[in-house]
C-alpha cells in the first residue's frame, strides 16, 4: 500500500505539490494524470525519496526514507539513468547485488520478457532511449518490489514494449502489488486502472474510480479536458468519444 | 553571435544575483592578480625585470596556449553543435564552413576559463620571469588571440578528419613530433653556441629563457611566435618586429578566410551524431540525471572483465572498479591526473631552477604541495563518486548512507594511491627531501585527494545551478581556504619542532579533521537528497 499524506513541495517560491493526499491499496493500479508541469514527476520523485518535502509518505505503513521501505519500492524514472560503460547484463547484476537478491533466474526472465537477451552485452551508451527505458524497468523489478512507481513509462517505447508493459501492469496487479503510473498521455490509458488522480497546478483536481456500471459519471477523457481546458473542450471530447463508440 | 551570447549571459546573471556576485569576485581576483607585479614593484624582494627573460616567458606561455587549443580543437573536432544548430543552421541555407563559426560561442567560455586560470598564475609568472602588469596584459591579450586563431584552424582540421579517427590520431602524433623537433632544434642550437650541454644547462632557467626570448625560435613558432614578435617590437621599440608580426597575423587571418571559403567540408553526419548525444545529455539533466559526459568522445569496448562480486553497498565499489578496468587497462591510472602531474613536475623543475639558492626543501615542498592540491580540484572534482550522485541508485539502494558513500569513495582508492605516489616522487625528486618525508607527503596527498572529492560533492549539493565556470571558482576558493586552515597549524608545529615531516603530517592531520567536520556537516548528503535541484 502507498500512502501520501499532506505532501507539499516547493522549489523556492514555486509550489510544485500543494498538500497532496491519496492512497493506492494493494493490488490497485493508480494513475496520476495531468498536463506538463502539473507536479506529477515531483510527487513521484518524492515517493521515491529523491526530493525533500513536507508531509508523510509511507510504503506499506513504513516511512519511505527507511531502509525497509526502500526494499519494497521499485522506481522507473522518466529519463533512464544508466551507466554509460556498463552492459545491460551488468546493470541488472549490479542492482541485484546491491539489493541483495539471490540469483533465482529473475534476471533472465526479465531480459527475455523485454527482448533484451541478445543485446545483453551492449553498453548503456550504445542503447536507444527505448532500450534504456526497458533496462530501467528491468532494474526496478529485479528485487520484486511490493510498490512500483512509473514516471511516464511509455515515452520512447516501441508498440511491442508498450503492449508488454501494459500486460506487466496487469500482472503486478494480479500479484497484489501496488502500482502508481504518472502520465500526460491520456490516449495510452486503457481500462486497466483502478483509480485516477487528475493533477493541475500541483493539486489533485479530481479523483475518479474505475467502477463498472457507473455510466452516469463523466468519462476520464471528459473529466481530464474539463479540468485542464474548461467545459467547452470537455464537451468536444465527449462528442468525440461518442462518435468513436458509434 | 557574440552579442547574442552576451545578451543571454546578461539575462542569466540578472536572474541569479549570487552568480553575478561570484562572477564579480572572480573578475576582481583577476584584476588584482594582473596588478600584482605593480604592487610588488616597490617591495624589497621585488623580482628584477629582464626584458629578454620576459620575452622568452611570453613566447613560452603563448606556445603552450596555442598547443592546448590546437590539440584539443583537432581532437574534439566537430563536437559542440547543439540540436538547434542542426535544425536551424545545418538544415538552413548556410554553408558547412560558415556553420563551423557557430562553434565560436562554445570557445568563448573555454577561453574565459583559461584566461582566468592564467591570470590566477600571475604570482608564479612574476616569480619565474619578473613580468610587469603590462606584460601580463600582453600575455592575456596574446593568449586570447592565439586561442581564437588556434581554434579556427584546429576546428577546420578536426572537421576535415571527422570521419576518420585514424587519420586524426596520426595528424596529432605528427604535431607532437614537430613540437619535439622544435625543442630539440633549440637545444642543439644553444649547445653549438655554448660548446656543450652542461654549459647550456649552467645558464639556469632564467638564462635559458633569456636565450629563448632573444633567439629566432621564439619568433618563428606559428601564430604564438608571431604574436610574441609583435610584443617584442613594442618592448624593444623595433618597428621591423612590429610590422613583420602584424603582417604575419593579418596573413594568417587571410589564409583562414581562404581555407574556409575555398575548400569543401563534409562533417554534418558526425556533428549531428554528437549533437544528438549532447541533446540526450541535456534532456537527462532536465530530468535531474547527469550522464558521464567525460566519455562523450571515447571509445570503450566490453572486454573480459565482469561483475562477479559485491553485495549490498559493496556492489557500488565493485561496479566502479569494473568501470575503471573497462575504461583503461591500467585501472589505477587517472589519465587527467597523469597530465596534471606532468604539469606539476614541469612547474617544480622550473621552480627548483629559478628560485634563489636560499630557498630550502621546505619552500619547494610547500609550493609543490599547493600547486598539486589546487590542480586536484579539477582532477578529483568530477570523479566516479561525484557522477554517482547524478543517478538515483545511491539514494534508492536499501543500505545505510554512510556505507554507500564509503564504498563509492573506496573505489577511488587505487587511483588516489597511484596519484599520491607520483606526487610524493615529484616532491622527493625536485624538493630534494628525504625519503621518509616523501612518505609523509604520500599520506598527506591521500587525505587531500579525498578532501577535494568531498568538497566537490558538498559544493554540487549546495550550489549545483551555478554553472561550470562559477562551480570551479567556488571550489578553488574553498580548497584555498582549506589549505590555509591546514597550513597555519602546520607552520606553527614546524616552527616549534623544526621538522618538515612534522609539517607534512600536521597538514595531513588537519585534513583528516576537516574531512570529519565536512562529513558531519553533510551527514544527510544521501538521506535528505534533492535530486532535481
Amino acid at each position: 500500500m502507498l500512502t501520501v499524506n499532506g505532501v507539499t513541495k516547493k522549489y523556492k517560491k514555486f509550489l510544485a505539490n500543494d498538500n497532496l493526499s491519496f492512497t493506492i491499496a494493494d493490488g490497485e493500479i493508480g494513475i496520476l494524470l495531468g498536463p506538463n508541469g502539473a507536479g506529477k514527476s515531483t510527487i513521484i520523485k518524492s515517493i521515491a525519496g529523491l526530493l525533500r518535502y513536507e508531509g508523510d509518505i509511507e510504503i506499506n505503513g513504513i516511512d519511505n526514507h527507511e531502509l525497509e521501505a526502500k526494499k519494497m519500492l521499485g522506481y522507473i524514472p522518466e529519463m533512464p539513468a544508466l551507466y554509460d560503460t556498463l552492459t545491460i547484463d551488468e546493470h541488472l547484476e549490479f542492482v541485484r547485488r546491491a539489493y541483495k537478491v539471490e540469483d533465482t533466474g529473475i534476471k533472465e526472465k526479465l531480459l527475455e520478457r523485454f527482448e533484451l537477451t541478445d543485446k545483453r552485452k551492449k553498453m548503456g551508451k550504445e542503447l536507444s532511449k527505448g532500450m534504456q527505458q526497458k533496462v530501467s524497468i528491468c532494474c526496478a523489478l529485479i528485487h520484486d518490489p511490493k510498490v512500483v512507481i512509473f514516471d511516464e513509462p511509455m515515452v520512447g517505447l516501441d508498440p511491442h514494449a508498450i503492449k508488454e508493459l501494459k500486460a506487466l501492469f496487469q500482472e503486478l496487479k494480479a500479484e497484489g502489488k501496488t502500482v502508481l503510473i504518472s502520465t500526460h498521455m491520456i490516449d495510452t490509458i486503457e481500462d486497466y486502472w483502478d483509480v485516477a488522480h487528475i493533477m493541475m497546478n500541483g493539486k489533485i483536481a479530481a479523483t475518479k474510480h474505475n467502477r463498472p456500471g457507473s455510466a452516469d459519471e463523466k468519462s476520464l477523457d471528459e473529466l481530464f479536458f474539463q479540468i485542464t481546458e474548461g467545459s467547452a473542450a470537455a464537451s468536444t471530447a465527449a462528442k468525440k468519444s461518442e462518435e468513436e463508440e458509434a | 553571435m557574440l552579442s547574442a551570447y552576451l545578451y543571454r549571459t546578461r539575462k542569466s546573471l540578472l536572474k541569479r544575483p549570487l552568480k553575478f556576485v561570484l562572477l564579480l569576485l572572480a573578475l576582481a581576483m583577476s584584476v588584482f592578480m594582473i596588478f600584482f607585479p605593480t604592487l610588488m614593484a616597490g617591495e624589497e624582494d621585488a623580482v628584477v625585470r629582464n626584458p629578454n627573460v620576459v620575452l622568452g616567458g611570453v613566447s613560452l606561455v603563448l606556445i603552450v596556449m596555442f598547443n592546448f587549443m590546437f590539440f584539443s580543437g583537432v581532437k574534439s573536432g566537430v563536437i559542440g553543435f547543439s540540436q538547434s544548430d542542426v535544425n536551424f543552421h545545418m538544415a538552413g541555407p548556410f554553408s558547412p564552413k560558415f556553420n563551423l563559426i557557430i562553434l565560436v560561442e562554445g570557445i568563448i567560455a573555454t577561453c574565459a576559463i583559461l584566461l582566468w586560470v592564467l591570470s590566477c598564475q600571475v604570482a608564479v609568472l612574476y616569480q619565474l620571469f619578473g613580468v610587469s602588469s603590462a606584460d601580463v596584459i600582453a600575455i592575456l591579450c596574446g593568449s586570447a588571440l592565439t586561442m581564437i586563431i588556434g581554434f579556427l584552424i584546429s576546428s577546420f582540421i578536426g572537421a576535415k578528419f571527422a570521419e576518420d579517427e585514424k587519420k586524426k590520431r596520426n595528424f596529432l602524433i605528427g604535431l607532437a613530433v614537430v613540437d619535439i623537433l622544435y625543442v630539440g632544434a633549440f637545444v642543439l642550437t644553444c649547445m653549438n653556441k655554448y660548446g656543450s650541454f652542461d654549459t647550456f644547462k649552467a645558464l639556469g632557467f632564467k638564462g635559458i629563457m633569456a636565450e629563448f626570448g632573444t633567439s629566432v625560435f621564439s619568433q618563428v613558432y606559428p601564430v604564438a611566435g608571431w604574436i610574441s614578435l609583435i610584443y617584442a617590437g613594442i618592448v624593444k621599440n623595433s618597428l621591423v618586429y612590429l610590422i613583420v608580426g602584424i603582417a604575419l597575423i593579418v596573413l594568417t587571418f587571410v589564409a583562414i578566410y581562404l581555407l574556409y571559403s575555398k575548400s569543401e567540408l563534409d562533417y554534418y553526419e558526425t556533428a549531428i551524431a554528437y549533437a544528438q548525444k549532447v541533446a540526450d545529455i541535456k534532456e537527462a539533466r532536465k530530468a535531474g540525471v547527469d550522464t558521464d559526459t567525460a566519455n562523450i568522445n571515447r571509445k570503450i569496448k566490453v572486454g573480459k572483465e565482469s561483475l562477479k562480486t559485491g553485495w549490498g553497498a559493496n556492489a557500488f565499489a565493485t561496479m566502479h572498479f569494473l568501470q575503471n578496468a573497462r575504461a583503461s587497462k591500467l585501472f589505477f591510472v587517472n589519465s587527467l591526473g597523469l597530465m596534471y602531474r606532468l604539469i606539476c613536475a614541469v612547474y617544480m623543475f622550473i621552480m627548483s631552477r629559478s628560485a634563489g639558492e636560499d630557498m630550502g626543501p621546505m619552500y619547494y615542498t610547500v609550493m609543490g604541495l599547493t600547486m598539486i592540491t589546487l590542480l586536484n580540484v579539477v582532477v578529483y572534482g568530477g570523479g566516479k563518486t561525484v557522477l554517482e550522485f547524478n543517478k538515483p541508485y545511491i539514494f534508492m539502494v536499501p543500505e545505510s548512507a554512510s556505507s554507500k558513500l564509503f564504498y563509492c569513495l573506496l573505489a577511488d582508492l587505487p587511483e588516489i594511491i597511484f596519484d599520491s605516489v607520483l606526487c610524493a616522487a615529484i616532491i622527493w625528486y625536485f624538493a630534494k627531501v628525504k625519503i621518509f618525508i616523501a612518505v609523509g607527503v604520500f599520506v598527506m596527498m591521500i587525505v587531500f585527494d579525498y578532501l577535494c572529492e568531498l568538497v566537490a560533492l558538498i559544493e554540487l549539493r549546495i550550489c549545483r545551478g551555478l554553472g561550470r565556470f562559477l562551480l570551479m571558482f567556488v571550489r578553488y576558493v574553498l580548497v584555498y581556504a582549506i589549505l590555509l586552515i591546514a597550513i597555519i597549524p602546520a607552520a606553527i608545529v614546524y616552527n616549534i619542532v623544526g621538522s618538515l615531516m612534522a609539517f607534512v603530517l600536521t597538514m595531513a592531520g588537519c585534513g583528516v579533521i576537516i574531512i570529519a567536520v565536512l562529513l558531519l556537516a553533510s551527514a544527510n548528503i544521501i538521506d535528505r537528497v534533492e535530486f532535481n535541484s
